[in-house]
């Protein structure tokens, strides 16, 4: 099955061109800059621009270097995180031929199943050849990518399972139908649902590094500007493409330089002091939280041109790291997320 | 792939998980451990630096395991080449000798499970499948990891762990920066951060290895023997691998801090791992302790309801209710009374509950849905486990004709899949709201109730429906769903007034079942049905209420796929008539007082049902 989608439509409504939902953006720019934030959960609504944010993220992107042919995609510059073919042959010190692609988007439809999520037993290998071989899946696919899962909380909970395993790990074990094969699968989980069709478990919950919430636009003004783009869009997607040129590359550019400056942000004690007591006041599980939240206000620092970590990051880390992890009792209905309280924490006026 | 793990010396505080991973290095008859504790609370981490210290491979088993690479089975090519049965080890097989990982233990389908609670208690691996008739050894340390919010272990294989820990989120804030901090250095440069803790690696593998050199000279003496019995015997356990386990764990604790004897504080710390999830309440205290822990649950889910009704402004009295100009009667507002859990699934819960949870869920599926297990020679589902089949008719490719094919396949070789899913369960609220509920405190009651057994749906993601009848008629309040919050926001402002069409509402539930199987055939549907029987409307207005009450009732035992309770909330007293329970009878559904619901019997039944 040749599902590799290397997305070379050419055509794409630009990032930039997209109305509002500041916070969605805001959070797939940051997990573009560091992709180790661990991916972003989107509560809301149905057509809000959720699933064309995410294709158009990609195209700021540039484009990676992967080892030809490997349907994993592995660096040919990173052995730590090859497949056990790549790294076989560069233990062997052969050249591994490279070529580019873009950042692949995976799709996991609600309907999939185990198989394809894992990969199995390549049947036609199997039949023409007697051969045992493994078909990779959708994890394979996605690996060094992005796994779009639209309304993740309708998956099966065996599927569930399975993501969460990879996404935990990084790396996609599978033991089924004759086949024992391992393979890396590192990927940027883009998960979205809608609270009311029920809810997801919270251990998968915690593996989303940042959530947002997002509503369809109330003000008409703005609606009206949204059908207006759209229109134009569908009537010469090249020419409003070129409209947004130089929007786009702006952007492009925002990125790389936070990607280059990541590294070299600071962050003093005091502000990680004040990141535990914040999780320990919101009474989240685990240390995952803490983590992240340190990986977010870094990543948002380098977006701003900063060095340092300053308590503005924090202010505004905070609600993405935590609106998917505040407890829920059963019977609550909305995630809330006291911010006064937590604006008292960061201004000092708490002990 | 992964060539670079975080170091076990690195992880800041879990004391007791790696305490617990080392005794097992040290002594691998302790058979292993069980890490059951919060997300994020570095599990997964601290089992994959153990491998770093061990000779020993760590094998992961993956959730989607299949039972052929599990056991093992024919090996495809080779057979075809030779024309012989050529065997292929699994997973158990290969763990022989080494340690068998299972993430989210918990998650494991139970026919996985017992297999491989098979070979780690006889420490074999037998194979009778598929033509082959094979014995291997499998002898390894079991490490698994769990979070007990996603649903607990059956009580049989968590005696298969020698030991258990939880772990914590640390509190400290110091602890808590020196924990990010770490992960962050090791993040940015793994490399330069493993390095820098060669020397620890290294100096802490050389003490397990002094230790495992002293294990073989430590003698117990019969004194401490006793002291462990007694400790065993203490805890209530069963039968008796926790005195082997405790010896050997103890054993363990004194190479560790490497003396030849062991001493009564060995045995103590070494107990608390050993006996966590063994230890049971005896008989005659478990009722006492029993309620007692209801007690306290009622006060812990009171203290949450206070919670939730202070969130939303609302303040909290159980008798509060809004009065309306509407209807006759006038149509009022209870708030649900207390709500209780239902029931534990707790370590220390009896044997029966955890076997029931077991069932509640899982089912062998008969659609092409569902997690691939195993195969079985057959020919009904048209659901082809190709790999099966093919390994079926490998060994036979030498003498067939192939006629150009590169396998021939025979009728006798079709294997069919055999998928497990999780059901969910129906769970349809047909509830009385007309004006006599209005009477005392019995709404809130009723509300409690509900309440209870909502959330026992949420935490096993059931789909609940909601039917309310009052005055002249039944009304779906909420429709199938998953969305408990959904349920418990209607179950607040559902009104009561009116006359008591009960037989409406239940030919109301009926309909939804009906409906909901043609949607989704593999729904377990169970119709719980809050009434005190009294109904003063019928359906076909030339019946009399009560009689067509009953011939309702008869129907419905016919449906024998749904599953049926009444819950009786009439009050003991001068005026009660007993409608509700010879209703009950009638229909051969389950019949409980609402007093009754508190205890754990019910939603016992509701498992043992299925």
């Amino acid at each position: 099955m040749s599902h590799f989608t290397k997305d070379q439509k050419k055509q794409y409504f630009p990032f930039t061109a997209i109305v509002g939902q500041e916070d969605m953006k805001n959070a797939l720019i940051l997990n573009a800059i560091n992709p180790k934030i661990g991916g972003v959960l989107v509560f809301g609504e149905k057509g809000t621009a959720k699933s064309t944010a995410v294709r158009a993220l990609t195209r700021l992107l540039p484009e990676m270097d992967v080892v030809k042919g490997c349907p994993f995609h592995c660096s040919p510059d990173n052995p730590e995180e090859m497949c056990d073919d790549c790294y076989h042959r560069y233990l062997h010190g052969e050249t591994l031929e490279r070529e580019t692609m873009r950042m692949p988007v995976v799709d996991l439809p609600v309907s999939a199943t185990e198989d394809r999520v894992v990969g199995s037993l390549d049947i036609e290998a199997a039949i023409q050849t007697g051969k045992k071989k493994f078909e990779p899946g959708v994890l394979a696919m996605a690996n060094r990518g992005i796994l779009y899962v639209d309304e993740i909380n309708l998956l099966d909970d065996h599927i569930v399972d399975l993501l969460l395993d990879s996404a935990a790990m990084g790396i996609n074990t599978v033991e089924r139908e004759g086949i024992s094969f391992s393979h890396p699968a590192r990927f940027i989980l883009v998960g979205t649902m809608n609270p009311e069709e029920g809810e997801l478990r919270p251990q998968l919950l915690d593996r989303f590094g940042l959530s947002v919430e997002i509503k369809g636009i109330a003000d008409p003004q703005q609606r009206v500007k949204i059908m207006k783009l759209r229109g134009e869009y569908e009537e010469e997607p090249e020419k409003f493409m070129k409209q947004y040129e130089e929007q786009e590359c702006q952007l492009c550019n925002k990125i790389k330089n936070g990607r280059d400056l990541l590294s070299r942000v600071e962050i003093s004690d005091e502000i990680l002091l004040l990141n535990a007591r914040i999780s320990i006041e919101m009474e989240v599980d685990g240390h995952r939280s803490d983590i992240t939240l340190m990986k977010t206000e870094k990543t948002l620092a380098a977006l701003r041109g900063k060095t340092e970590v300053t308590k503005e990051e924090v202010q505004d880390s905070v609600p993405m790291v935590f609106l998917h992890r505040m407890r829920m009792l059963p019977f609550e209905t909305s995630r809330k997320i006291d911010m006064d309280r937590i604006n008292d924490m960061i201004n000092g006026e708490n002990k | 792939m992964t060539k670079i793990i975080y170091p076990f010396t690195a992880i800041v505080g879990q004391e007791n998980l790696k305490t617990a991973l080392l005794l097992n290095l040290i002594n691998p008859k302790i058979g292993g451990v069980l890490i059951s504790g919060q997300k994020g609370t570095v599990k997964s981490t601290a089992v994959r630096a153990v491998a770093k210290l061990t000779d020993k491979q760590v094998i992961t088993l993956p959730l989607s395991v299949t039972e052929d690479r599990l056991t093992g089975s024919i090996d495809l090519e080779a057979t075809m080449k030779t024309g012989k049965s050529v065997f292929l080890p699994g997973i158990l097989s290969q763990a022989d000798g080494q340690i068998l990982y299972i993430d989210e233990v918990n998650l494991l389908q139970d026919h996985i499970t017992d297999l491989v609670l098979c070979a780690h208690s006889a420490k074999e691996n037998r194979i009778e499948r598929e033509g082959i008739s094979y014995s291997t050894s499998s002898n390894f340390i079991l490490i698994g990891t769990m979070n007990p919010e996603e649903g607990q272990l059956r009580q049989h294989f968590l005696d298969q762990f020698g030991l258990c820990v939880v772990t914590e989120a640390e509190n400290n804030l110091e602890q808590r920066v020196a924990i990010t901090k770490a992960r962050i250095t090791y993040e940015e440069n793994p490399k330069k951060f493993t390095a820098s803790y060669t020397k620890e690696e290294s100096e802490l593998k050389e003490k397990i290895l002094q230790a495992t050199k002293i294990l073989t000279q430590i003698c117990i003496r019969e004194e401490e023997r006793f002291y462990i019995v007694n400790k065993c015997l203490e805890a209530n356990v069963q039968g008796h691998r926790a005195d082997l386990i405790l010896e050997e764990t103890a054993k363990a604790m004194a190479a560790w801090n490497g003396r030849l004897k062991v001493t009564e504080e060995d045995i103590d710390r070494a107990a608390v791992f050993v006996l966590r999830h063994r230890c049971q309440k005896k008989e005659k205290e478990e009722t006492e302790t029993g309620q007692q822990k209801q007690e306290q649950n009622k006060d812990e889910t009171l203290e949450e309801e206070q919670n939730i009704s202070s969130n939303k402004g609302e303040s909290k009295e159980s008798l509060s209710f809004e009065k309306s100009t509407q209807g006759y009667g006038g149509e009022r507002t209870f708030s649900a009374g207390n709500s209780f859990k239902v029931t534990e699934f707790g370590h220390q819960t009896s044997r029966q509950i955890q076997k029931g949870f077991g069932k509640r869920t899982n089912a062998k599926s008969a659609g092409k849905m569902g997690r691939y297990i195993y195969s079985v020679q057959q020919n009904l589902t048209g659901d082809l486990a190709l790999d099966a089949t093919i390994r079926a008719a490998a060994p036979y490719q030498q003498s067939r004709p192939k006629n150009n094919l590169a396998i021939s396949i025979k009728k006798a070789d079709i294997r069919e899949k055999v998928r497990q899913r999780k059901y969910a369960n129906l769970l349809v609220f047909v509830v009385d709201a007309s004006g006599s509920m209005g009477a005392s405190q019995r709404m809130t009651e009723t509300k409690g109730a509900i309440l209870s057994l909502l959330k026992d749906a949420y935490v096993k993601r059931d789909k609940i429906c909601l039917i309310a009848f009052r005055d002249h008629d039944a009304q779906i309040l909420l429709p199938p769903t998953r969305s408990i919050e959904r349920g418990a926001r209607l179950l607040e402002t559902m009104a009561v007034g009116g006359r008591t069409p009960l037989n409406a509402g239940i030919s109301r539930g009926i309909q939804v079942i009906q409906s909901e199987l043609k949607k989704n055939p593999s729904i377990l549907p169970y119709m719980i049905m809050i009434t005190d029987g009294k109904g003063n409307v019928s359906i076909d207005k030339k019946t009399k209420p009560k009689q067509e009450l009953m011939e309702i009732s008869e129907k419905l035992r016919n449906f024998a796929y749904i599953n049926t309770m009444v819950l009786d909330i009439e009050r003991k007293g001068a005026m009660s008539f007993g409608i509700a329970k010879e209703m009950a009878g009638r229909m051969g559904a389950r019949y409980e007082k609402i007093e009754t619901l508190k205890s754990t019997a019910i939603i016992n039944a509701i498992e043992r049902v299925r």
